[in-house]
């Protein structure tokens, strides 16, 4: 599983870069912090709408939750520290990543189980020639 | 009174789909039930256009005496909006649902390539007993027929947002696309009901397929752009339910498609291409029944009602049920051939289609599993992007590293390894294009180097074929092509973009990117039905108005991009909130550029060609012994 | 026999999820309708201006708005609860000391005290998902239940006050 999380982390950069920020004093300074903040609000989900992310979202909400976290990401939180201070009032609805707990597991193996059912039912379709090719030589 | 003869047309069309599906599927083997069947389809397609007719003449001249016209139309909607109006609501949708339900009834009673009469009957008579369950669900749940006695001055409107033409005939083409699939699941079904899956089977099937297939990602590809071009932020796919469930079938059918070559080239893989054939349509279906039921939340959602839900659900039971238990009990007896080699074109396809049906799966479970917490009262969840592209977006990678690499391989036999040569050509040019690309990144240096692999492997078999390049041969170039082209253009709209956001006052210059832009104001304008902010934007010689919309009737704002297409890339503009404080007709404009989103467009388009190509060499006859 | 078994599969997983979305319809869960993970826990401490100390619980807190359209058609409801004993103190989302003092003038006061959040920040803290949207607090200080949107029927609101009572 942490191969997944490595995954995930370098995989953030190219979630699809939608923002619905139309003013510059929305932004913050500090380019870096920014930055966390655009991730950090891409996996927050705007509660209020159908199936977008605080960042993408043009909510009255949305701009409120995106104005905390950049306040609280200048003031000094980890992301870990503002997603939990969301979670703690919106719970886990709010989060668009959900987290790898043993509710999610499944959801999270999935990938790995189907593939390895259809190798298990593919791997026998390419073994079979050779055991022709056996008999071939006798 | 047109109306009313629409109405009774509708009615009597459930009669004759019962009809098709009785003549259809009765047991005995007889040349009248054949000839009754195939007359029933034609009758039925003949009651439901004119049951159609009816419903667009209803809008067409503003009929409020129809609650369906009230609820969705208005008077001074363009013509076009009125006729797309139609199907901008679920009861329609629905009847547009079953028009394409009958046309492809029709084309299986009619279709000459059809040699095995019974396999034809039983097809008939299932996609009959589908034309059953679906006008009973219309008639008895969702008639858009529906009448008032007293009809209002005007209607309510259709949305805004859906006053665009790409977006109006995106369901036509995305329904082609859905209901496509249920003459290849009706065909499958009689397969397994005559016991005769084969070569030959393939050939027929092939061309609807092709026809479902390239519908869909046509269909698919005009949301994507929709969205782009008209929710003003530059994203195009957002992994939304409804979405996905659109992907779904696209994923089993691509899989489909590509089974396909293998078992009419081979005769093999019969039990598989035969349930990817029954899940493609079951998962249209339950695309259908996401929609419909209100059970997720989507903005493509319909009006919420749990009484259709059922309904659907029954429908969905004893569709897909059925098949799958007709399945269970008949595929068993389905002789199978196995004769791969590990490397041959055969488990090529073998391995596609294992990492398809798993990026469906994956995500099939991400769609449904804050349905599947909330059942079990374990937690609300939320499924979103990250997931989809922690998983999905990963899969995609080896899918494409084979892209290039399986329509290389021989077919049969391993020996001739012929192949390792081109493609290690594709392999170097693809790392020469990255490394010279400048991109930086394990994953955006994989992803463009992946797209350039398959587009110069397709390219290269279009070089070695190019003395006679067959329909077939360009299909597969096309498409892979396509599908590398379309991944640059991803890559540029979510990697490479640059965004300005700033507050200027009228008369101002700026540049971003290698546009020097001028803010020349914002003004009132009017359109038919709404009124406008418009702003205007000079480049060079060009204007470029960016709108905020007010529609009165329905009481909603929407934002009208300025964008300005050219070959290299998207130049985006939004206008933002006024900024008083700035100065007194000081606005905040957003720029962005997109780069390469043309090469996203015109990826999909030649995906979409590479169907027709498809299509165009699929109408075989028996080929000669 | 194995072969049987497998082509069994596609059929075990339609009919479950037949069975999950059965289930799923049958109780329907309103359109961004959510659990609210402060019931069960205290009342958190709000940074409003002028909160009531010598209002103990049990109360309701109400955010509304003058803006909002069905807060308007809610506020009869409070109105009568109100009058019926119930405390609540209100809490002002994004609104203006005048606007909320013409309101009140107009449609009557049911609040013991009200409150003005005109950032909306105290709001976020409660995880609110709009106006209107009320809380019902027990004696010991506990969020016992979360109402979203106005309170529309006799039954919402007598369940509501049940659990405040609890």
């Amino acid at each position: 599983m942490k191969k997944f999380a490595l995954v995930l982390v370098v995989w953030l950069s190219l979630v699809v870069s939608a923002s619905a920020i139309t003013s510059p004093n929305e932004r913050l300074a500090d380019p870096v912090l920014e930055a966390r903040a655009v991730e950090l609000s891409k996996k927050l989900r705007c509660v209020v709408c159908q199936n977008e992310s605080v960042e993408e979202s043009h909510a009255d909400l949305a701009y409120d939750i995106r104005t905390i976290v950049r306040l609280q990401i200048k003031a000094g939180s980890t992301d870990e520290q503002v997603l939990n201070f969301l979670r703690a009032r919106y719970g886990d609805y709010i989060l668009l990543d959900p987290p790898f707990v043993w509710r999610t597991v499944i959801l999270w193996t999935i990938p790995g189980i189907v593939f390895w059912i259809a190798a298990y039912l593919a791997i026998p379709l390419l073994k079979r020639k050779r055991r022709a090719k056996k008999k071939r030589l006798i | 009174m047109i109306v009313e003869i629409g109405h009774f047309a509708f009615i009597l069309a459930l009669a004759a789909a019962i009809i098709q599906a009785v003549s259809g599927l009765m047991p005995r083997d007889s040349l009248a039930a054949s000839a009754i069947a195939a007359r029933a389809s034609m009758a039925l397609l003949g009651l439901i256009m004119l049951a159609f007719a009816g419903l667009e003449y209803a809008y067409i001249t503003s009929d409020f005496s129809v609650l369906n016209v009230i609820m969705n139309s208005h008077s001074l909607k363009p013509l076009v909006y009125k006729i797309a109006g139609v199907w901008g609501n679920h009861e329609g949708s629905m009847l547009l649902w079953i028009l394409m339900l009958t046309v492809f009834g029709a084309l299986i009673a009619t279709l000459p390539t059809i040699d095995d009469p019974l396999l034809r009957r039983r097809a008939l008579g299932v996609q009959g007993l589908l034309a059953t369950g679906f006008i009973a669900f219309s008639l008895f749940t969702s008639n858009p027929f529906l009448r008032t006695d007293m009809p209002p001055l005007d209607g309510n409107s259709l949305n805004p947002v859906l006053q665009d033409l790409g977006l109006a005939f995106h369901p036509p083409t995305l329904y082609l696309g859905y209901v496509g699939f249920s003459s290849v699941f009706s065909l499958a079904a009689a397969a397994l009901l005559t016991g005769q899956v084969d070569n030959n089977w393939a050939r027929i099937v092939k061309p609807f397929v092709a026809l479902a297939w390239l519908s869909l990602s046509a269909g698919i590809a005009m949301g994507s752009k929709w969205a782009y071009y008209e929710l003003g932020w530059g994203g195009w796919w957002f992994w939304d339910p409804v979405e996905n469930a659109s992907l779904l079938p696209w994923l089993t059918g691509t899989a489909l498609l590509h089974s396909l070559l293998v078992l009419e080239a081979r005769g093999a893989l019969k039990r598989w291409t035969i349930l990817l054939a029954v899940v493609s349509f079951s998962l249209s279906l339950l695309g259908t029944f996401l929609v419909r039921s209100g059970v997720l939340s989507s903005v493509h959602a319909f009006a919420v009602d749990p009484l259709r839900g059922t309904f659907i659900l029954m429908l969905l039971s004893v569709y897909c049920g059925g098949a799958f238990s007709l399945y269970a009990l008949r595929a068993p007896m389905l002789k199978t051939i196995r004769l791969f080699t590990p490397v041959s074109r055969e488990s090529g396809i073998v391995v596609n289609n294992m990492i398809l049906v798993t990026m469906a799966a994956t995500v099939l479970t991400g769609t449904l599993y804050p349905l599947l917490m909330d059942a079990l009262g374990l937690a609300q969840l939320s499924v979103g992007a990250p997931y989809y592209n922690a998983t999905v977006v990963m899969m995609a990678i080896p899918l494409f590293i084979l892209m290039g690499a399986g329509p290389m391989l021989p077919w049969k036999r391993p020996g001739r390894w012929l192949f390792v040569r081109p493609l290690g050509l594709c392999a170097v040019i693809a790392i020469a294009a990255t490394l010279i690309s400048g991109i930086k990144g394990a994953l955006p240096m994989v992803g463009f180097g992946t797209a350039v692999w398959v587009m110069a492997s397709s390219l290269s078999i279009l070089w070695v074929a190019r003395k006679n390049i067959t329909l077939k041969t360009l299909a597969m170039s096309l498409g892979h092509f396509g599908l590398g082209l379309a991944v640059i253009g991803m890559m540029g709209t979510m990697l490479w973009k640059t965004e300005d956001i700033r507050v200027l006052n009228p008369g101002d210059t700026y540049t971003v990117g290698r546009y020097d832009l001028r803010f020349d104001g914002v003004r009132d304008v009017f359109g038919p039905n709404y009124g406008a902010s418009e702003a205007t934007i000079t480049l060079g010689a060009e204007t470029l108005h960016p709108q905020k919309r007010w529609y009165p009737v329905s009481e909603s704002e929407t934002t009208e991009s300025a964008i300005r297409l050219t070959a290299l890339d998207d130049l985006y503009i939004v206008l933002g909130e006024r900024d008083l404080k700035f100065g007194p007709d000081a606005w905040v404009i957003r720029t962005t550029i997109h780069p390469f989103v043309s090469t996203l467009w015109a990826g999909f388009s030649l995906v979409v060609l590479s169907g027709l190509c498809m299509l165009g060499y699929s109408f075989k006859r028996k080929r000669a012994a | 026999m194995k072969k049987s078994f497998i082509t069994l599969l596609p059929l075990l997983v339609f009919v479950l999820l037949a069975l999950l979305f059965a289930d799923r319809l049958a109780a329907p869960r309103m359109n961004g309708a959510i659990d609210s993970p402060l019931i069960g826990k205290p009342m958190p401490e709000l940074p409003l201006a002028g909160w009531p100390k010598d209002i103990k619980p049990p109360y309701i807190i109400n955010l509304f708005a003058s803006w909002c359209a069905p807060c308007a058609i809610e506020h009869p409801n409070l109105i009568a609860m109100q009058k019926a004993g119930v405390t609540i103190i209100g809490i002002a989302y994004k609104d203006t000391q005048a606007n909320i003092k013409k309101y009140l003038k107009a449609g009557g006061n049911p609040y013991k005290a009200v409150l003005y959040d005109d950032k909306g920040e105290a709001a976020i803290l409660l995880g609110i998902t709009g106006v209107p949207e009320s809380f019902a607090v027990d004696a010991q200080g506990i969020v016992r239940a979360r109402q979203q949107g106005p309170f529309a029927d006799a039954d919402t609101i007598n369940d509501f006050v049940r659990e405040m009572r609890k």
